[in-house]
């Protein structure tokens, strides 16, 4: 490929046109950067394996069902073409000829009810692109996933520990199959043809695109899209006042900022609170300990407010707490006098702040911040103190 | 809670906890004089009197303890370890008296406002817990 002139507007500050290697770009942000190379597997680059199975436009109807669902006999009795895959969420999918979705619909509840098989939320999407990678040869589609898996892993960092820190059960060892299963599921929408200002795209950069959206989307998919959006909207709207007017905004600011009314400020809030407080679920809180716990467990003749403020309560948490951060647990390698753990404690029960603003706090990742309060509580609750 | 601290690296955020001594009134006086007694005899120990009120019964004097920072918390540090064993020399040698890890009390409140008065003249403890004893 010979040297490239990419034209870039005068308005922002650069000149007119620059002149790059073959491997540079310049991206939306006017940044200029690398571009990311085609994925090879054996001899074949990924344009080759891809066309072997040409985007085409379908409709898709897609439906859960209470147990896992063999679609091949389902496919095989339709009177129309249509062509299946399975997607990491465990859906049900169909792609039919675009044009076809509505009946096709139709025809699969009819089969369903005949089989007795119950479907829930069953929909069609009309004019999605697909492909049907079942028709690429061996393992080569397996093994382009896998290649481009490679390339993207180690370049993401920044998504994974995103990832990690946002959504509960992902540790760092799961988020390599994850990307795996991400981009498969992804497969589908890359359309090679599509042409920008940098060329082509391939693959991989398609796949990095989706994967900045990845964590936001994870995260909407466990606790709901609204709540998602409020918490992230919440945190937005606090870093702008904060990086304004240099303090945290008052509830008025920050309703203000919003474009909301202070009360529904209040109801958002409790409700990312009240997720939160389930995310972070501590038995320290509600008293009961181990899986089999089911929140708030104090009966009702017990004055809880009293109850928790005598001082000889105090007295005596604090004195289990100091006592376990004392304690050396050799087993995982943590000497007596845990400062992480006294200040991670103290931080989150007198402190009041959340995880997330522990971590931020004491500069360190959310579950390494939760993992030194579950220490100190867990090894209260074997004491037998709460 | 938490102040800044000037460090070879810029401002460092320090980690302070508090702990809560809360004698009856009629322990004020001993207490006073066990308070008095750790600090005199803990000169360079991060500890300072953050707050002296009452609360129902009892006289209640607020200590903050200088964990370290945030990079020493982290790291497991010498100085940071030795914080915590004071922490737990303090909640030792005043069990008598209910310790209880507590917030730090608003700087504006006048339990805060005593306390930081009774901080620059420690000698002066035993009065202000015995006056407010006399309230309690």
């Amino acid at each position: 490929m010979s040297a490239t002139t990419f034209g870039v507007e005068s308005t922002s500050g650069m000149p007119d046109s620059i002149e790059f290697d073959d491997d540079s770009i310049v991206t939306a942000n006017h940044r200029v950067s690398r571009r990311i190379p085609d994925m090879v597997v054996g001899d074949l680059t990924e344009r080759d394996i891809l066309a072997m199975a040409p985007a085409m436009v379908c409709d898709r109807i897609h439906w859960s069902t209470s147990e896992p669902m063999d679609l091949t006999k389902l496919i095989a009795d339709l009177p129309l073409e249509a062509r299946s895959r399975a997607w990491s969420d465990g859906q049900s999918r169909i792609w039919v000829d675009e044009g076809q979705g509505q009946q096709a619909r139709e025809l699969i509840r009819q089969w369903c009810t005949e089989h007795d098989v119950e479907v829930m939320n069953m929909r069609v999407e009309s004019a999605v692109p697909f492909r049907d990678v079942d028709s690429i040869p061996g393992d080569l589609f397996a093994q382009l996933l896998l290649v481009t898996t490679d390339w993207l892993y180690p370049r993401t960092f920044a998504i994974r520990r995103k990832l990690v820190a946002d959504l509960e059960l992902i540790d760092d060892e799961d988020t390599r199959s994850m990307m795996y299963l991400f981009i498969s599921d992804h497969a589908d929408r890359f359309d090679a043809d599509r042409v920008g200002k940098n060329g082509t795209l391939n693959f991989a950069t398609f796949m990095l695109g989706k994967l900045r959206k990845w964590p936001q989307d994870a995260a909407r998919a466990a606790w709901g899209r609204t709540l998602i959006d409020d918490h992230m909207h919440l945190n937005q709207a606090i870093d702008d006042s904060i990086a304004t007017l240099h303090r945290r905004p008052t509830e008025f600011e920050l309703a203000s900022r919003m474009k909301t009314s202070v009360s529904d400020l209040r109801r958002r809030e409790l409700a990312v609170a009240e997720v939160s407080g389930m995310r972070n679920y501590d038995s320290i809180i509600s008293g009961g300990m181990g899986e089999d716990s089911v929140g708030v467990d104090a009966a009702d003749c017990v004055d809880v407010s009293r109850d928790g403020t005598s001082f000889q309560v105090d007295a005596m948490l604090t004195k289990a707490i100091i006592d376990s951060i004392m304690t050396p647990t050799s087993s995982r390698g943590i000497s007596p006098a845990d400062p992480m753990a006294l200040a991670a404690v103290y931080l989150s029960f007198w402190g009041e702040l959340s995880r997330q603003e522990l971590a931020a706090e004491l500069g360190v990742l959310p579950k390494t911040a939760a993992a030194s309060v579950q220490r100190v509580t867990s090894q209260i609750g074997t004491a037998g103190i709460l | 809670m938490r102040e800044s601290k000037e460090g070879t690296a810029g401002l460092q955020k320090v980690v302070e906890v508090g702990l809560r001594v809360a004698p009856t009134a009629a322990c004020a006086p001993a207490a006073a004089a066990a308070i008095s007694q750790i600090l005199d005899s803990r000169l360079d120990a991060p500890v300072r009197i953050v707050g002296i009120g009452t609360e129902g019964n009892r006289v209640v004097v607020t200590l903050a303890i200088t964990v370290g920072t945030t990079t020493d918390i982290t790291a497991g540090a010498a100085s940071a370890r030795m914080a915590v064993v004071m922490v737990a020399d303090l909640i030792e040698s005043l069990v008598q008296y209910d310790p209880a890890f507590t917030a730090l009390p608003d700087p504006d409140s006048v339990d805060a406002m005593i306390g930081a008065r009774v901080d620059e003249e420690p000698e002066t403890l035993a009065r202000a817990m015995c006056v407010l004893a006399g309230q309690a």
